[in-house]
């Protein structure tokens, strides 16, 4: 169900940034978004960081790919595309933004003992939020952005007592909310 | 152009404030376990009993203990029974019939009866004819170890198979992790079934392999439990008659017979007992080594124990073990060599067979028990167990039957070979 929410709320993204495209004139350049920033959830809060490249249309929507490190319950890296779309609001600029993707362990994610073998893995990277930008100069921009992130990670423990490979499987879907300052340029 | 905020991006601003607010913010943690089990399908005992005689063969599926009676192998197919084989030819061996024998995993043959067991009770079947074997005795309760946990004793029942079962539990996630030997089925022990077959021994009887639990010598069956021997008049052959048992310790594991002894392997260690009053064996001498499994063969003034490593036997040596018994009460290390795997094995005078794991069956020549020397390596034959006997080597692997004929021994050669059906 939260992959079903992510999901519509990248068309939702998707959806609005087509909107009003026939009217104006494509105006196509590289953007990068930069931030910093802390997840927060049923486990302690943790830093996160993140970097987003990709081009930005008339400056009103944007598509990239993101890297970044997240170590909420257990270290890891994210890699997933990003869509976001800016609006005007009171001439402050605000943005909706929507991350599909996966992630990465960067720690030991294997271990055996003698009776059984472990790996864990990260499975699927999710976020999406609200965020504002304020002009520093031309195409210059630092930004605020609230959010909600999930990443699920797994971990299957096999024994090797036995020619039955049992296994014990365990999901942690970590729905955390996500803060970012960063600088956009 | 920039978008400003109008009827159609408020839409969008509440759907935002919906998501986030039904996203929360929750660590969900779930967790399953997996697991295969085996459960048992029953069948009355007197449906059992009537069943208990030569039938239709069956092909070799899970091939335990190997016993040779004039020219008929016999060969237990774990739990399930007995294949017989006329070997009269050893190049073209032909599995003749089957008897179905639920909870089999030993055999021995003294005259024209086979002894058997039958989970707890053991079995006696003339087999004058092999191929119309017939049941002349049960004697019940002689094995208990051989109860399934889990499974009430019920005279009336008997379990004919095992039907192997996938299934996911859901746990809370604050749950260990540990083995769990689930109710309703059971995880078989591989020592129980793996461990099968002795050697050229005394009296009337036939000839088994190094791993065997049976042994006949004379007029009394001895069989070995994890930690007793059983013995069981078999004087009139036909009428087999509990003796008494004996507690040995734990961690028995097979027994050979030589002359007036037995050889005992234990899983620490090689026990000699006396025969001088056969129903009431003596222990003799004591050899001990280091935790492992280790079947054991003997002549007049050698042993020969194999040990071997792994998540049953405990322990990390793998070699051979060559002992001096001129000295029966003192068993003496002559030398050891360094194996693989080794289990199963076998001598006829100086050639000695060992079943070395996945490196294969191996030949060496024994005739100084201080040098001895590989003669040939049989590599891709997992065996675990040989026979050697009238030039002929029977050798049970994973994957099959096989005979070699060793007549030559700078030249032995396959002569035939009875697939496992996989």
């Amino acid at each position: 169900m939260i992959q079903i929410r992510y999901f519509a709320l990248l068309l939702v993204v998707a959806f609005s940034a087509s909107q009003g495209q026939a009217q104006v004139k494509k105006i196509v350049r590289f953007s990068s978004y930069n931030s910093v920033g802390f997840v927060a959830g049923a486990s302690p809060v943790a830093f996160a960081a993140q970097t987003i490249n990709g081009v930005e249309l008339n400056d009103d929507w944007f598509a990239g790919i993101g890297f970044g490190t997240d170590n909420y319950f257990t270290n890891t890296l994210p890699l997933f595309v990003d869509v976001k779309k800016v609006f005007e609001w009171k001439k402050i600029k605000l943005f909706l933004y929507a991350d599909g993707g996966v992630h990465f362990i960067t720690g030991i994610s294997k271990s055996s003992t003698t009776y059984s073998s472990s790996v864990t893995k990260a499975r699927e990277y999710l976020d999406a939020g609200i965020g504002c930008k304020f002009k520093i100069v031309s195409n210059q921009h630092v930004f605020l952005s609230l959010g909600n992130t999930l990443k699920t990670i797994t971990t299957k423990e096999t024994f090797t007592y036995t020619d039955n490979s049992d296994y014990y499987l365990t999901r942690n879907k970590l729905s955390r909310i996500s803060f970012k300052i960063g600088y956009q340029f | 152009m920039k978008i400003t905020v109008t009827k159609k991006i408020l839409p969008l601003g509440i759907a935002l404030l919906f998501l986030l607010q039904q996203g929360c913010v929750k660590d969900v943690c779930s967790k399953t376990f997996t697991y295969t089990y085996f459960q048992p399908l029953y069948k009355t005992t007197q449906e059992v009993r009537a069943n208990i005689k030569s039938n239709a063969p069956k092909p070799v599926v899970n091939p335990g203990k190997i016993y040779i009676k004039g020219n008929y192998i016999y060969l237990n197919e774990i739990d399930k029974g007995i294949h017989i084989i006329d070997n009269s030819n050893p190049a073209t061996p032909v599995n003749k019939a089957f008897i179905d024998l639920p909870g089999n995993v030993d055999i021995a043959i003294k005259e024209n009866i086979l002894y058997a067991d039958f989970y707890t009770d053991l079995v006696a079947i003339d087999i004058s004819n092999p191929l119309n074997a017939v049941v002349k005795k049960y004697l019940e309760n002689v094995f208990p170890m051989r109860y399934y946990y889990g499974y009430s004793v019920d005279s009336s029942r008997v379990i004919t198979d095992w039907v192997k079962k996938t299934k996911t539990d859901n746990l809370e996630c604050s749950s260990g992790n540990v083995m769990i030997m689930q109710g309703g089925g059971v995880l078989f022990n591989a020592m129980d079934a793996g461990l099968a077959s002795a050697g050229p021994k005394a009296s009337p009887v036939g000839i088994s392999g190094s791993l065997a639990r049976f042994a006949l010598v004379d007029d009394y069956m001895y069989s070995v439990s994890s930690d007793s021997l059983k013995i069981t008049n078999v004087s009139l052959a036909s009428n087999p008659l509990k003796a008494s048992s004996t507690w040995l310790g734990w961690g028995m594991e097979t027994i050979y017979p030589f002359k007036d002894k037995l050889f005992l392997g234990a899983n620490d260690g090689m026990f000699i007992y006396g025969l001088q009053n056969p129903a009431n064996p003596v222990k003799l001498g004591t050899f001990t080594h280091v935790r492992s499994c280790d079947p054991v063969i003997a002549d007049d003034n050698y042993a020969y124990v194999t040990l071997h490593s792994g998540t049953f036997c405990q322990g990390f040596t793998n070699q051979l073990e060559v002992l001096n018994i001129q000295n029966i009460l003192s068993p003496q290390l002559v030398k050891t060599y360094p194996m693989t795997s080794p289990s199963g094995l076998g001598k006829d005078g100086n050639l000695l067979f060992i079943c070395d794991g996945k490196d294969g069956l191996k030949l060496f020549n024994a005739a100084n028990p201080n040098a001895i020397t590989l003669i040939k390596q049989f590599a891709g034959v997992e065996a675990t167990d040989v026979i050697a006997w009238n030039n002929i080597a029977l050798v049970i692997a994973t994957d099959g039957l096989y005979q070699y004929d060793y007549s030559n021994a700078a030249d032995v050669k396959l002569i035939s070979k009875i697939a496992v059906e996989k």
